[in-house]
Parts: structure tokens; C-alpha cells; sequence
């Protein structure tokens, strides 16, 4: 239950609410993604205006704001875009930084909704529940033109939008949730020439954590621990003599990768795979 | 326990996963499927059965494949399942990966509640791979996948498009798979989505529509679409990148994107996101006045759509 819900109970702290959300201030969060500039690899964000689509008949441009990371969690970047209605954005890094240079880190993106979207916000069903969320895609090419792409699946932690004081301090302040966490997707052993990892930490909080490889049989086949700063992306690089070992073991036909902690409720890892010498492949674990 | 508010309700279909098969590309599909939920009153062993169907919707076969203990997850290649089954793969195809609790063994019809059945769907998240081993290609997608097109669950029927992942060059096309499924192989509805493809500038290039037939998957090229138009090279031109809006008013389809090399068989793959993580809440009536303005704006004009029909 979130804390929203929570004070919702009480009556008077209720009508106040409503009487915020109705006015237009709608917890807003900005989701967060990996951003890579490096390794043969150029990353672009893609972004739509949504707000045309819940509420068409207010067309109106709206304002994205970009930060970008590096992988120590360095804040290198902020900068405000204007998408129009129906339209997108699609940033690589010299769009967002001015320049081409190599770098991999978090990019989060918030979509700040117009005036006369904010007046419409007490429109939404179910008011006193309701956040507004800023998924975006990055695609990753390399220089062939294969690409990969995929959502962004958590959001920035310690910052939100839209809502007013004290209530966004409240949320922004809730601690990280940490906990174990293993994928379901079983990745083949054969022919896998590369294998990286992206444990990215979307919180305020510094953390650690062990990344794991288990086996189909979910014996640990290879580990290693992490410390991760604040928004720290760290792309792990599993040793080729390691896929070799795992090749020649025979019995480990197919992996699946783990980690004690994720840093936050939904921070999966990203994973990226080379397979018997073709493109680059990527999942969210 | 919760009432089993759910009534006669076929069990293949209490915890699916369909995807597809692209077989006339000339990729495999192979599915890693779970028992994910581990504990609590719902969780139990499943059995796991595959079924597939034709490019019109005709189920060729089902094959049993075994139970899966909760918590475990297992992978299989469905070209091999469909050669021991003598089924051709080199065709479009939909594949479904039922996941039925074993105590549904042999019955045809069953109550169950809608928190079980929900409950499962929230703890499965089941992984797709395409895959051209020679080229080296192996991608993939996880998705989640609650009961489509059943008005036990869905009052209204829509589906809204909004994905900005059109990558068109001259050797990439950007290729959207809509599946129009149900839960029971009786479902007889066709779906239809109406489409405009815009550009960053959110500038229209053309409208059209596209039926999909019941139990089955259609592919919208938007290479294709704009070589209809004549307007491909201009929108290459422009940088080649854009969006496809869809709106869909009598069917929940799923939609998966899928950005391709056409050297290369290389593909970027992602199923679109809902209008539920955008705003937390949407849904009932907003939502369908919302899908009427947008119908009304972008395709009312049923003279506008003589764009392209797919």
C-alpha cells in the first residue's frame, strides 16, 4: 500500500488531498535507463509526448527535461526539450551533452505536463490513486545498424514530480526496497560469445549487492560482488574464459543470472549477449 | 479463499503465454516458461502444454510437455516441438505455453477466481527468443499476459498504440506484430486497428487499418506502409525515425515491436507499453471517451484512410 493510501484514511488529510490532485498536482516520477556511448555502441532515447493521447482534445506541446549519469552516478547533463503533440524525441548524446564522448551511465527523463493539462488532471479515474510515470525506450546501435531496444523498467528514485510539499519529500524519503531477486529467462550456454551484465542502482542510497550465474540445475556456476554509489551503472563483463569453462563443463547447458539485492523494488539488470559472432542482443532481466 | 467468480472457464487458459512464431522469416522461437509463483494458497505444480496455430487461426496440435514445480523455470525450442509433432515451421504461426495447475487435469470446464488466476499472471513473466543460430542471432522479449478479449474481464475492447520505435532506413524496417487472442480457441471476433504513422514532428505520413483475424497475428511493416504511401524515401530522408499510433475499438490486441536488419536478421524486440504506466488509473469510462476524441481527430475521416490497408 502506498503511502498516499495510507494517509487517504484519514478524512480531513483526504479532502485536502483531493483537493491538491484536483488541482492539478499528480505525483509524477521519471523513469530511469542505462545510456551507453562506448564499445562500439550508440544509445538514443526515445520519448512521445503521451499527454496526446489522454487528453486529445488539449493538444499541446510539452516540456522534457533529461539527466544524464555517468557510470560513477555524476550528474554530467541536464537539459529541456519541447516535444510536440504527438510528436518525439529521439536524443543521442551529442543532443543531450553537446558533444560526442565516450560514456556510460543512468539517463532518467521527466515529461512535464502543460497548464492546460494540469487543469484536466482531476479528470483521471480513481483521483486519489493515481501517479503519472515517464517511461521512455533506449535503442542501442552499433555501427551496422543492429539495433536493440527496451523500455525502461524502474523509475528514479528520491525525486518526484508534480507533487506538492511536504507530500513529495514524503515519497521521495520512502527507503529503498532490497531484495533477492533471480531471472526467469534461461540464456544458452552454446555458441554465447559475450556476456554483460548492467546492475544500475536508481536510488539516493549506496548499496551492495552479489551478482550471480546460476546453472539450469540452479547450482552458482560464477559470482561477484558489487558496491554501487548512488545512480552508479556498473556493466559487468563476464570473462570469456568463464563462457568457455561453462562450454567445456558440458553440464551447464543454460544460465540464468541473480542478485542478493537489487538496489530498489524493480531495478533489474539489463543484459546484453553476443552470439557465435552476430549483433549484439539485449533483455531486461 | 476468494469466490470462484469465475465460471466455466477453459483451464488452458488460466495462465497462458502466446507468442509468435516466425517461421516465413526464417527465425525460430523458443520460450523459457515458469512457475513463478512460490508460495501462498495459489501456488501448485503446473503442467505445461503447448498448442499451435495456423497463419488462419487453426490449431494444428497440442502437445503435453511435461509438469514444472513451483519455482522452477524450463525452456523449450519449438522448432523441435514442432517437428516431433510433424507440424512445417517454415510458416507464420502462433504458439500458446499453457501453464494449468495439475489439479485442472482432465477437466474442460472449471470455476476459479479471478485473485488466483491474477495472481499467476502477476508472478509469470515468460521469455521469447527469436533466433537464426547460422547469423548468430538470438533476442528476446518477457511479457506478462492476463485473459484477452473475455468480457469476464474486459467490459470494452480497446487497444492504443503508441510507440515510438518506427526505425526505418534502407536496411532496417520497423515491424509491429499484433495478436488478437482470446481465452478458449471458440473466439470468433476479428479485430481491427486503425493507424497513423507520424513522424518526430508528430506530422502524419498516411493512415491505415489492418484487420487481425481471430487467433492470429498480423504483421504491420512500416516499410511496406510507407512504400505504399510513396512516402518511404521522404521519411528516410527525415531521419527515419517516428511513430506509429493504433487505436483499436473492438479488440484488445497484443502488440510487439520489432526492429530488424535486413542483412543481418538482427532485431530489437519489445512488447509497447499500456496506457496503465503512463497514468496509474486509466481505464472506464475516460478511457473510452478519451479512444472517441482521438478517433474523432486522427481517423474519423473515413476518407482519409485510403492509405493503406494491411
Amino acid at each position: 500500500m502506498s503511502i498516499m493510501s495510507t494517509l487517504a484514511k484519514n478524512p480531513l488529510i483526504r479532502s485536502s488531498y483531493e483537493g491538491v490532485l484536483g488541482a492539478g498536482f499528480i505525483p509524477r516520477r521519471a523513469f530511469a535507463h542505462f545510456f551507453i556511448n562506448d564499445s562500439g555502441l550508440k544509445s538514443q532515447i526515445h520519448l512521445q509526448n503521451y499527454y496526446s493521447f489522454f487528453f486529445p482534445d488539449s493538444l499541446t506541446a510539452a516540456t522534457a527535461t533529461v539527466w544524464l549519469h555517468d557510470h560513477s552516478g555524476k550528474q554530467i547533463a541536464k537539459k529541456s526539450f519541447e516535444v510536440a503533440p504527438f510528436g518525439q524525441l529521439y536524443l543521442g548524446i551529442e543532443d543531450i551533452l553537446g558533444k560526442d564522448i565516450p560514456m556510460e551511465g543512468m539517463v532518467y527523463v521527466d515529461l512535464k505536463p502543460p497548464r492546460i493539462i494540469r487543469k484536466q488532471m482531476k479528470t483521471l479515474p480513481n483521483l486519489l490513486g493515481v501517479e503519472a510515470n515517464t517511461p521512455f525506450w533506449v535503442s542501442f546501435r552499433d555501427e551496422n545498424e543492429n539495433y536493440m531496444y527496451v523500455h525502461s523498467i524502474e523509475s528514479y528514485r528520491g525525486k518526484v514530480f508534480g507533487a506538492m510539499w511536504p507530500l513529495n519529500k514524503v515519497m521521495e524519503k520512502a527507503p529503498p526496497q532490497r531484495d533477492e531477486w533471480s531471472s526467469w529467462r534461461l540464456l544458452d550456454v552454446n555458441l554465447l560469445d559475450e556476456f554483460q551484465i548492467v546492475v544500475m542502482n536508481h536510488s539516493r542510497v549506496q548499496g551492495n549487492t552479489t551478482l550471480k550465474v546460476f546453472d539450469q540445475g540452479n547450482n552458482v556456476v560464477w559470482s561477484k560482488e558489487i558496491k554501487l554509489e548512488p545512480r552508479e551503472s556498473n556493466r559487468v563483463r563476464i570473462p570469456s574464459e568463464e563462457i568457455s569453462r561453462w562450454k567445456e563443463l558440458r553440464d551447464v547447458s543454460e544460465v540464468r543470472i541473480g542478485l542478493t539485492a537489487l538496489m530498489t523494488s524493480n531495478g533489474k539488470p539489463y543484459v546484453m549477449m553476443r552470439y557465435g559472432g552476430g549483433p549484439l542482443s539485449l533483455h531486461h532481466g | 479463499m476468494p469466490d470462484l467468480d469465475v465460471k466455466d472457464f477453459d483451464p488452458l487458459f488460466y495462465r497462458p503465454c502466446i507468442f509468435p512464431i516466425m517461421g516465413e522469416l526464417g527465425y525460430g522461437t523458443s520460450v523459457s516458461v515458469n512457475n513463478g509463483l512460490t508460495n501462498g494458497p495459489f501456488a501448485s505444480e503446473m503442467d505445461i502444454t503447448f498448442t499451435f496455430l495456423s497463419e488462419e487461426g487453426k490449431v494444428l496440435g497440442s502437445k503435453y510437455m511435461g509438469s514444472l514445480q513451483t519455482g522452477h523455470v524450463v525452456k523449450h525450442d519449438t522448432r523441435e516441438v514442432l517437428d516431433s509433432m510433424g507440424i512445417q515451421r517454415e510458416k507464420r504461426m502462433l504458439g500458446v505455453a499453457h501453464v494449468v495447475p495439475v489439479r485442472f487435469r482432465g477437466l474442460n470446464k472449471v470455476d476459479v477466481s479471478r485473485a488466483e488466476l491474477m495472481a499467476h499472471v502477476s508472478s509469470s513473466d515468460d521469455f521469447i527468443e527469436f533466433r537464426q543460430e547460422p547469423k548468430g542471432v538470438i533476442t528476446g522479449l518477457a511479457y506478462q499476459m492476463g485473459p484477452q478479449n473475455d468480457s469476464r474481464f474486459n467490459r470494452t475492447r480497446t487497444t492504443l498504440l503508441q510507440a515510438p520505435k518506427v526505425i526505418v532506413s534502407e536496411s532496417v524496417d520497423t515491424v509491429f506484430a499484433l495478436l488478437n487472442v482470446s481465452t478458449t480457441f471458440d473466439y470468433h471476433d476479428a479485430g481491427n486497428m486503425e493507424y497513423s504513422i507520424v513522424d518526430a514532428g508528430g506530422n502524419s505520413y498516411g493512415l491505415g487499418t489492418i484487420e487481425v483475424k481471430p487467433w492470429t497475428m498480423a504483421f504491420l511493416s512500416v516499410r511496406e506502409a510507407l512504400n505504399k504511401l510513396g512516402k518511404l524515401d521522404q521519411f528516410i530522408a527525415a531521419g527515419g525515425l517516428g511513430m506509429i499510433i493504433g487505436l483499436s475499438r473492438d479488440s484488445g490486441m497484443v502488440p510487439i515491436s520489432m526492429t530488424r536488419n535486413l542483412n543481418t536478421g538482427a532485431i530489437a524486440c519489445d512488447h509497447t507499453l499500456p496506457p496503465i504506466y503512463y497514468f496509474t488509473t486509466w481505464g472506464g469510462q475516460r478511457r473510452i471517451e478519451a479512444n472517441e476524441s482521438l478517433h474523432k481527430l486522427l481517423f474519423a475521416d473515413s476518407g482519409l484512410l485510403q492509405g493503406v490497408k494491411a
